[in-house]
């Protein structure tokens, strides 16, 4: 300790009645940031989909991946500074509050007390742990993208070796097997990975009531219920896909016979 | 009728008209005003070669409930038809047409009537559906066989 430091105590516990104003200390919530910068991702990708951009995927695929890795740097800072709140916490609540009769100790360093910068940068020392795989929604349509643009109802390089679930003739059908209509609003079974359209698997499941009923495709031994589906963003490009390019030849045949 | 029923058999008569197995015929019947009934079908299952089976193409109906693709058709032949899983009535009994068993709303008309076809050469001893043709069929196969090429030649393509 240097002479300085046992006129004043380094450092005193929290008192009691700043606890309440402390746990109110949020780091700044950013996450709006993110949602509204996904949705601007989604929305370019929408525009390529329907033809109307011209595609410079990698880069754009590249800045996804930064926006992926920030906010995956963003959610563990937040989580760091709630971690360095409660360490510091609970190291305060170890200690006797101070007072005149403790005053000397916390001074000549018999009793230490934390410091909520040093608890906070041990914790910065830790590094960031990098995220395993991106496999949200939006990074499976980045991958898929150049293939489903090519042909929508082409079967993935990587899904070809474990998934022959919906391959038929070698090609990914984009109509719903119940309805035998295309897919207006695709939901993918998380189980098994089979996709029916809303509609059609809503009203199948409807009838058991919460019960769970075997998945409608045929031969598939899953017992299913809605909450076991999500929606299918990558059915859907594939379908928003198709869908432009139809009605891209209907106007030039529409245009030919002018 | 619920909407997905209308909408779905719409759309399982457009894909019969655009390809279906060969020597097969599907068409929806016609009510008494002449509109057509999509609900009620009327098929022929041609037996396969090198069968014994296979002079004939065989009628059979399809109906479909209100609450169709969730519970499946019932598909009859006509009363009396000679088969082992085939009832009195003519109700063929196959698990792919029963709700408990194997239906599931995926399978299409072009997937059935390629199911009873297998059925006609290949029948289920564990589900008996009528007497006659069962006990010929696991006693007396001479019989059961002579039986089935005379009922064909009234089923003749």
């Amino acid at each position: 300790m240097s002479e300085r430091s046992n006129t004043v105590p380094e450092s005193v516990p929290l008192h009691q009645s700043v606890l309440q104003e402390f746990h109110q200390w949020k780091p700044i919530d950013n996450s709006y940031i993110f949602s509204e910068t996904r949705s601007q991702f989604l929305h370019i990708l929408e525009d390529i989909a329907d033809g109307a951009t011209p595609a410079s995927l990698d880069t754009l695929t590249e800045a996804y991946k930064e926006f992926q890795r920030l906010e995956h740097h963003n959610s563990q800072q937040a989580g760091k500074v709630e971690r360095a709140k409660q360490e510091y916490r609970s190291l305060c609540d170890q200690l006797p509050p101070v007072s005149w009769e403790n005053w000397d100790q916390y001074r000549d360093g018999s009793l230490i007390a934390p410091k909520l910068s040093q608890v906070y940068s041990q914790l910065q020392d830790h590094p960031i742990s990098e995220q395993e795989t991106n496999s949200d929604d939006l990074s499976r349509v980045f991958k898929a993208l150049p293939h489903i643009l090519e042909d929508p109802q082409c079967i993935l390089p990587d899904d070809a070796a474990d998934d022959d679930i919906h391959i038929e003739g070698g090609q990914i059908e984009l109509t719903c097997p119940i309805t035998c209509m295309k897919f207006e609003k695709p939901m993918v079974s998380r189980k098994c990975g089979h996709v029916f359209d809303y509609k059609g698997i809503q009203q199948y499941l409807n009838q058991s009531g919460q019960q769970p009923r075997d998945c409608p495709q045929a031969a598939c031994r899953q017992k299913l219920t809605m909450r076991d589906f999500v929606p299918d963003k990558l059915m859907e490009f594939r379908c928003k896909i198709a869908n432009a390019r139809d009605s891209s030849t209907k106007l030039g045949k529409d245009l030919v016979t002018l | 009728m619920s909407s997905l029923c209308l909408q779905r058999l719409q759309e399982e008569r457009k894909k019969w008209r655009k390809d279906h197995p060969f020597g097969f015929y599907a068409k929806p019947t016609k009510k008494a005003d002449g509109s057509m009934n999509l609900q009620r079908w009327e098929a022929g299952i041609p037996g396969k070669e090198g069968t014994i089976w296979r002079e004939g193409v065989y009628p059979i109906t399809i109906e479909y409930p209100d609450d169709y693709p969730s519970k499946p058709p019932k598909v009859k032949f006509p009363a009396g038809f000679y088969h082992p899983n085939v009832y009195p009535s003519g109700t063929v009994c196959l698990s792919i047409l029963n709700e408990d068993q194997d239906w599931r709303p995926a399978i299409t008309l072009k997937q059935i009537v390629l199911g009873v076809q297998d059925l006609l050469d290949s029948p289920n001893p564990n589900s008996p559906a009528q007497e006659p043709a069962w006990r010929a069929f696991s006693k007396n196969v001479k019989e059961y066989e002579r039986k089935v090429i005379d009922q064909a030649k009234k089923y003749v393509k």
